[in-house]
């Protein structure tokens, strides 16, 4: 008999069966500015939330490239709309095309979208089925996230309910990368981006 | 030092005595309570969510197997290697056998317990696989070549005066204590590891059946680089870290983050459900390896089963006045505090770590705090009484229990020893009971018992 066998014999015979499984009430943000709770929550774990128009995305982006010094972006496929603009900032070198995570390692900054916001908690979700770059929300410095105003849920429970089980992963950002290992000191950026920038259009 | 659990009250004097070490213990602990309490009491269904986390791990537990077997397929289904170990020794093979196919010679790993708890990363030393921990925590106590000190601050027991010299000594960097620098020196190292890794080794803080998912919970990234960036990755959990529903999820996030960082919610979570084949940046070959390892002695028996249960938070460490006093190490087992004196005996041998539940005053702290609602606090007891059923308790402190026990049963019996004890008292002598007095006086009985008073002062108030 192998390990498996084994264990799942084991298993079985103690397998009793008494505690029924217990139902969880969806819960859904009610009387609640989806808006307004998910800056709160994001600001509140260390993120910077930006609000803006559509003709505004170049300067807010122009702007955070002055404040955080950054000199190599890498940048995600987007609608036409978007790429135009990201193609004119104004930086040393932006790549859209890299051939292996080792390229964006050595950028700056990121700029992705994203799946959900969720308000409950300030919560980023990326899901992926493609071929996108799952590292490029870890490896730089400065992530910035474009996302939709209609992409903010109240809860992960919807998330889920709109997912199912169909994705090859998950990924939720809470903030930027922290620890508090020496003396519960809170360091940002420890192997993740020290700074989380959402613009919400 | 030599940590063991047999030597707890040698290293709990010690760790008494250093005065480092508990300011070092009482800044952290102090910290993460705080902030612990104010952001459960934030939420106005704490009590529930605890009640229904409870009932979610009990009835998994109790149908252990269907669930395993159920991950097993949706797993497979997806994609994903699972493998089965009775052992340390079996993982460990395992794993090796793994490295070995894929010719790695680097490993990075994120924080688990269970790969603490077989000793995963020193057998790949052993075997000419580098293999670095990349959780700054650990990443300290690994240059410090030490044991974690707690489940999920693995260095909290270290100043930042000790974890700079830490680093000049070892990395040969320029010595700081500030905690951002130091943070941006193991940065630097542990990026150059995750570019190179051949293998990404994690634990598993949740496993879902009905999807196959492997869930995991951090803070820094770097699970997410582990999971992410090497071909390779090797996950491994214990049998019980398994749930049924990804709905789940959404319960034990709630009460995971606020008991073991004092956190709202971690600032990472992954959700893995499959290899990704031929895309730019995910491992081709996931494996899972469920791990037993003593875990089904746990489930043979009604009293010990809630203690699988535990989702590894370690807030009954924090909320413990012994480990609050002499900290992780002392417990001599990488399991410290309350749920470790419950896990150490019962999963890793009875006899070497009996002492374990006798380290405890039972005040039910670590009950109060747990996220899962396990009763610990009665199963020390309860241990105790195995202890002595065995005979493994102090012959002396026996031959005293019957004393006792015959002295209460006969009132002549119980006066006379009473006197005699009171006279003991009266005369200022001390008795000595061997390792009972050692670190307790004996207690002083009062000048006249209530009998006397009784009989003497209050039976006529009461007529």
């Amino acid at each position: 008999m192998n390990s498996r066998e084994q264990i799942l014999k084991l298993l079985k015979q103690h397998q009793t069966n008494k505690t029924p499984l217990p139902k969880i009430d969806t819960t859904a943000l009610l009387n609640v500015n989806l808006v307004e709770k998910f800056k709160f929550e994001f600001e509140r774990v260390g993120g910077i939330f930006i609000k803006t128009a559509f003709n505004r995305i170049f300067d807010e982006i122009s702007k955070i490239i002055t404040t955080e010094n950054l000199r190599k972006i890498y940048a995600e496929n987007f609608d036409n709309e978007i790429n135009a603009i990201i193609k004119n900032l104004q930086v040393d070198e932006i790549i859209t095309q890299p051939h292996s995570y080792r390229q964006i390692s050595i950028v700056d900054a990121s700029i992705t979208s994203c799946d959900f916001l969720i308000a409950e908690t300030g919560t980023i979700v990326f899901i992926h089925r493609d071929e996108k770059f799952k590292s490029a929300v870890l490896l730089p410095r400065v992530h910035i996230i474009i996302a939709k105003e209609k992409q903010i849920v109240g809860t992960l429970e919807e998330v889920f309910s709109i997912s199912g089980g169909n994705f090859d992963s998950i990924f939720l950002i809470t903030g930027p990368s922290r620890t508090a290992d020496i003396e519960k000191v809170i360091v940002q950026g420890v192997h993740g981006p020290q700074k989380v920038y959402l613009i919400i259009v | 030092m030599n940590y063991t659990p047999q030597k707890f009250s040698i290293n709990a004097k010690r760790a008494l005595e250093n005065e480092k070490l508990r300011a070092n213990l009482t800044r952290a602990i102090k910290h993460t309570l705080t902030k612990r309490t104010e952001v459960v009491s934030e939420l106005s269904n704490w009590e529930e969510l605890r009640q229904l986390a409870h009932d979610i791990k009990k009835h998994t537990i109790e149908n252990l197997g269907y669930y395993l077997e159920l991950f097993e397929k949706r797993a497979i289904e997806n994609g994903i290697n699972v493998l089965w170990a009775k052992d340390g020794n079996e993982a460990r093979e395992f794993v090796i056998e793994i490295a070995k196919k894929a010719k790695a010679k680097l490993c990075v790993k994120s924080k688990s317990m269970v790969t603490e708890e077989i000793g995963l990363r020193e057998f790949l030393e052993e075997n000419g696989i580098e293999t670095v921990e990349t959780d700054l925590g650990e990443f300290i106590v690994q240059l410090a070549n030490e044991m974690p000190s707690h489940i999920t601050a693995p260095a909290m027991h270290k100043s930042r005066d000790e974890i700079g010299e830490l680093f000049a000594e070892k990395l040969g960097v320029e010595l700081t204590t500030e905690p951002e620098k130091l943070t941006a020196i193991a940065r630097k190292i542990l990026r150059e590891k995750f570019l190179n890794a051949d293998i990404g080794i994690s634990g598993a803080n949740f496993l879902v059946a009905e999807t196959g998912s492997i869930v995991i919970v951090e803070n820094e990234g770097n699970a997410g680089l582990t999971t992410t960036l090497p071909k390779i990755h090797i996950a491994i959990a214990g049998i019980e870290k398994v749930i049924p529903r990804l709905v789940d999820l959404t319960i034990f996030f709630k009460i995971l983050g606020r008991s073991a960082t004092a956190q709202r919610f971690t600032s990472y979570v992954s959700i893995i459900n499959s290899p990704r084949k031929n895309k730019p940046d995910s491992p081709e070959e996931i494996y899972i390896i469920l791990l037993d390892n003593g875990r089904t002695e746990l489930l043979k028996s009604e009293k010990l089963k809630p203690a699988l249960y535990c989702i590894k938070c370690g807030a009954c460490m924090l909320a413990c006045p012994v480990y609050q006093r002499v900290g992780g190490h002392t417990y001599g087992s990488i399991y410290p505090g309350p749920i470790g004196s419950v896990l150490t005996p019962t999963m890793f041998g009875f006899n070497e770590a009996k002492v374990l539940p006798f380290a405890s005053s039972l005040c039910g702290r670590c009950y109060e705090i747990c996220p899962v609602k396990i009763e610990i606090h009665h199963i020390l007891l309860w241990l105790r009484h195995e202890a002595v059923q065995k005979n493994l308790t102090s012959k002396l402190e026996k031959i005293v229990f019957k004393l006792w026990t015959i002295s209460m049963r006969n009132v002549k019996l119980y006066e006379l020893g009473a006197s005699l004890m009171r006279f003991v008292s009266k005369i200022g002598l001390q008795p000595k009971f061997k390792n009972w007095t050692k670190t307790r006086d004996f207690p002083q009985l009062a000048e006249k018992s209530f009998r006397e008073i009784w009989r003497k002062e209050l039976k006529n108030d009461f007529k």
